[in-house]
Order: C-alpha cells, then sequence, then structure tokens
C-alpha cells in the first residue's frame, strides 16, 4: 500500500470538519494518524483542539496561515517533506460515493485502495496531480480513470509536496478557483492530470463558512470568484473559457484533452 | 464575564401541572444570573455559549439530527382524574428524543436493575456520545464560573445521591436530546433534590418553543445557542409551541439532568 499524509485546510468549521470529511474518514476505515488539520491561528487552533479532543481521534492541528490557497503553499512548503504524497480535503465532505449503474452508491471501501490508485496512475504516467469526478450524479460518473485534462475539484485531490504547480512563485495568492489554476498549471507543466472519473463527494458547494468566511461574506465571495475566473482564463486562454452555468454563477469550462482511459471502479 | 442577577418574583401560577403551554413572548432575553428574593443564586441564563462549548453542542446535535444516532419514541404518561366511565386516563406525551448515561431501573418493562442507555452500544453514534459528554463538562465548568453558589449545592447534592458508576458527563446521571417537542407544563419529580438541569437549546427557521415557568411568569428566550441552568426538580415548567417558519426549521434542546434513581443502587 502506498504511504500519504492527508492534509484538511479548515477555516471557522470544525462542526463541520468533524460531522462531514472526518465522519466520511472514519466510513472509509482511514487511518487517522496521517490526518493533519491545519487552521489559521491560535484561537481557531484551541477551537479545533477543543472540539476534536472530545471526539477523540487523535487528528493533529497545526497553524498554518490565514487563506486557503496560503494554507496549502504553506504545509506544501514548510509542513511535508518535498515529495511527500498528500491527499488534500475539504473539511465539508459529506459522503464519498461510487457509481452504481445511473445512480449512485456511498463508497464504503477502504480509502486506502482509492488514494492508492490515484498515486500509482500519477507515478506510472508522469502526473503530479489526482482528484475524483466533482458531478454527484451517477449519469455522469464513468467506471474510468483518465489521463489528459480533466477539472480536479480542490475538494478531494491528490498532489506530492513541494510541486511547483501547486506552490510556485508564479503561483497567484488567490482562494477562489485555486483547484481550476491548479488544474491548468498541472496540465501545462506535466502535460496530464488524472481523474477517477467513477467516484466523486458529496459537497455543498459555496457554503458558509470556508472561502466565503475568509472572503468577507457570500457576495464579496460572488464577486472576487467571477473576478478570479476570468484571470484563470486570461492565463490560459486556449485550453479554458468562462461561462455562466445555472444559477448565474460564473465557472470555467476546461477543454477536453484525453490522453488514454483505464477502466476501473 | 459577570452577570446582571434577576430576582424571580413569586407570581400565582396561571397554569398548572398537564396544561398546553400557550404561545407566550418571552420576558427573560438577556443573560443573567437567577435568584431567589432572598439573594440565593438558583439557576443562570446565557443567551450566546462561548466558542469551543458551541462547536461541542452543534457536533452533537449535527449528529442527533443525522440518522447515526438511535432515537426512539418515548411517551410521558400522567394520570388524569377519572374519566366519566370511571376508566383511567393518562395524559401521553410523545416525543422523540435521545437518552445518554445512566436509566433508572424500570420494574414494570421487566427490567428491575438500572442501565446504560442503549445509544452508547451503536457504533454510528460514538461522535454525539462523546460531544454531549464533553459538553457538559465543559457547560458545568462555565456554570462554575458564573455561578458558584449554584454548583456548589449542585455538586454536594450529586455526590450524596449518583454514584460515581452511574454518572455522565461528571456532574450528572443522564441527558436527553430532544427534538421538537413542546412538553406541557410538568415537574421533573424524578432528578435529585437540589441538583441543575442544563438546557441547551438548538434551532434553525423556527420561533416559540421557549421555557416557561408558571411559578415566575418567566418565559426564557430559548435563542440558538443560549444556555439555561434551571433546578426543574423544585418547579413545575413547559416550552411554549414550536412553530417552524420554514420547511425543515426545528427547535432541538440537549438537556443534562442527574436522576435519584441510582442512590440505592450503589
Amino acid at each position: 500500500m502506498i504511504d500519504y499524509q492527508i492534509a484538511i485546510p479548515s477555516y471557522k468549521r470544525p462542526t463541520r470538519l468533524i460531522t462531514e470529511t472526518l465522519t466520511t474518514l472514519k466510513r472509509t476505515n482511514a487511518d487517522f494518524s496521517r490526518v493533519t488539520v491545519f487552521v489559521a491561528d491560535s484561537n481557531e487552533k484551541h477551537l479545533y483542539d477543543t472540539a476534536l479532543q472530545a471526539i477523540g481521534l487523535g487528528v493533529k492541528v497545526v497553524i498554518s496561515q490565514p487563506g486557503l490557497i496560503n494554507s496549502r503553499i504553506w504545509y506544501n512548503l514548510h509542513y511535508y517533506k518535498p515529495g511527500t504524497r498528500i491527499l488534500n480535503l475539504d473539511d465539508d465532505i459529506a459522503g464519498l460515493y461510487v457509481k452504481d449503474g445511473n445512480a449512485l452508491q456511498a463508497y464504503t471501501g477502504d480509502l486506502d485502495r482509492l488514494v492508492s490508485k490515484g498515486f500509482q496512475v500519477c507515478q506510472n504516467t508522469g502526473a503530479r496531480l489526482w482528484g475524483i469526478n466533482p458531478v454527484a450524479n451517477g449519469m455522469f460518473l464513468k467506471p474510468t480513470i483518465t489521463v489528459g485534462l480533466r477539472y480536479i475539484c480542490g475538494i478531494f485531490h491528490g498532489t506530492f509536496a513541494g510541486d511547483p504547480a501547486m506552490c510556485g512563485d508564479d503561483r497567484p495568492r488567490q482562494s477562489s478557483g485555486e483547484d481550476f489554476e491548479l488544474t491548468l498549471r498541472s496540465f501545462k507543466r506535466y502535460k496530464g492530470v488524472v481523474r477517477i472519473d467513477g467516484y466523486c463527494p458529496k459537497t455543498k458547494y459555496f457554503a458558509e463558512g470556508g472561502i466565503q468566511a475568509e472572503l468577507g461574506g457570500k457576495d464579496k465571495r460572488a464577486k472576487d470568484h467571477e473576478a478570479q475566473l476570468q484571470q484563470i482564463v486570461n492565463r490560459f486562454p486556449s485550453i479554458s473559457k468562462l461561462y455562466t452555468k445555472s444559477g448565474d454563477v460564473p465557472n470555467i469550462k476546461l477543454k477536453t484533452i484525453t490522453h488514454g482511459k483505464l477502466q476501473w471502479i | 464575564m459577570k452577570l446582571p442577577v434577576l430576582t424571580l418574583q413569586p407570581k400565582a401560577p396561571k397554569l398548572k401541572i398537564g396544561d398546553t403551554c400557550p404561545t407566550l413572548q418571552p420576558n427573560v432575553t438577556e443573560s443573567c444570573i437567577l435568584a431567589d428574593p432572598d439573594g440565593t443564586q438558583v439557576g443562570l441564563f446565557i443567551k450566546q455559549l462561548p466558542d469551543d462549548l458551541r462547536n461541542l453542542v452543534n457536533i452533537a446535535d449535527h449528529e442527533v439530527n443525522s440518522t447515526r444516532v438511535p432515537k426512539t419514541m418515548m411517551d410521558r404518561k400522567r394520570p388524569l382524574p377519572p374519566g366519566p366511565d370511571g376508566k383511567r386516563r393518562y395524559l401521553v406525551i410523545s416525543q422523540y428524543s435521545a437518552i445518554l448515561g445512566s436509566v433508572p431501573p424500570k420494574p414494570h418493562m421487566r427490567r428491575a436493575y438500572g442501565t446504560r442507555s442503549s445509544v452508547h452500544s451503536s457504533k454510528t453514534a460514538g461522535t454525539f456520545v462523546k460531544a454531549m459528554h464533553k459538553a457538559g463538562i465543559t457547560a458545568y465548568q462555565l456554570v462554575q464560573e458564573l455561578a458558584p453558589e449554584v454548583t456548589q449545592l449542585h455538586s454536594s447534592k450529586v455526590q450524596a445521591r449518583v454514584p460515581e458508576k452511574w454518572r455522565f458527563a461528571k456532574h450528572f446521571s443522564s441527558t436527553i436530546s430532544n427534538c421538537n417537542i413542546a412538553a406541557p407544563i410538568h415537574q421533573d419529580h424524578a432528578n435529585v433534590k437540589g441538583a441543575i438541569n442544563i438546557i441547551i437549546t438548538k434551532r434553525r427557521n423556527s420561533t416559540g418553543g421557549n421555557l416557561h415557568v408558571p411559578d415566575y411568569d418567566a418565559t426564557f428566550d430559548q435563542t440558538d445557542g443560549s444556555m439555561l441552568v434551571y433546578p426543574a426538580w423544585r418547579n413545575c415548567h413547559g416550552v411554549t409551541p414550536i412553530v417552524p417558519t420554514h420547511q425543515g426549521g426545528y427547535r432541538n434542546s440537549h438537556v443534562w439532568y442527574a436522576l435519584d434513581s441510582f442512590a440505592s443502587l450503589g
């Protein structure tokens, strides 16, 4: 089994972290000694420590830096040894699902199996980023692993510590749309990313807390999101374009590039 | 933090045990220490919990609302005067709840021994149990800080009446998490005399559901994340009707209390 660490940056949501992501990890028999929660400051650390000690999972809480992207870059550069395999998770993953026909079924298998596969395919193909399908709809999931250009959602993705695509000096420090930025940077650098298409997380996008709290509320986040996405598209015009999805939410469409597919679920 | 003292003035109660609590506007709306006319501290009301305790209660509340915690339909029965046909009548109040900690003997249910709540043996309820345990301890520490007289009396009575092995969250015997229950006027006769109840309210998109004490005509504004500490054994009390304002609106109360039935069990 491949060795890896689990990093969860969290901001003002200890309840969500425990009742959602950690509960999901528990259901998938995760090894909690690998888990580190990264918080913004000492006040946050006290709150997370109190809550986590009560639940007693043995999860470490480490002060990193305020802001999702700053936190991710910080632990990549300063906490984990270069090259460490990191499973990066959001703090509000209510469940992990697997394709079951046209429907979804809660994944009750081992997390290790899924994560090992992701890193293994990365190593075999030279990619440095892998993730799962962001769409929680069995119709759109496929029993495959794709290597090429696909959106790797920040909710659940694997990286290697110190990867310049993640934490290079030229990387903009914006939390909004940071997963699009990472996907595109990684694709440009390594010519491909890996997506396990048959699995998806269950989460609430644009939820309270997290990036919304970091940016000072829903309206500010919406404005910031649109501006950041526009900048990302400007940086990668040939492989991404901006569009507006239902609910007037701006989003990025990536050019579909497929180098190879593998049947796996 | 020093809280103002609210002296409870006895009033002629308009409601009696068994009556349904009508909709009443809260008249205790700010954090305060509750005291008898002679100045003895009897309880406490806090409008907003400190962050660490609030997080623990949020976890417990989220868990009890999930399918991970087994919940039971509990019937509270109170005898009423016989009906015109001479048959015995009871006032039965059904409520959804999850009990933790110790459960007293119930010989009428063929269980002549005390036990632990079956929720403890549920594999999926671990987070709920731990959060409630820690929240009980943290809430008690807060009461100790703000109203030490209240905890002194509670502590001495619990030590005398609840053997250590039957305790939950160190200072209580049990907890109950009630979902959407507006209990009619009742009195907690089974509690240790002199002990307090800690009641933390969690709600979303609902109004009402405030505790009313007819003996003092006091109705507490139990907003989301408020805490009421009150000797529920002493006066009758009830909960005003809960009205969801949006679909899925709810009002839960998490109560820590000490039962008197364990003294003889050793």
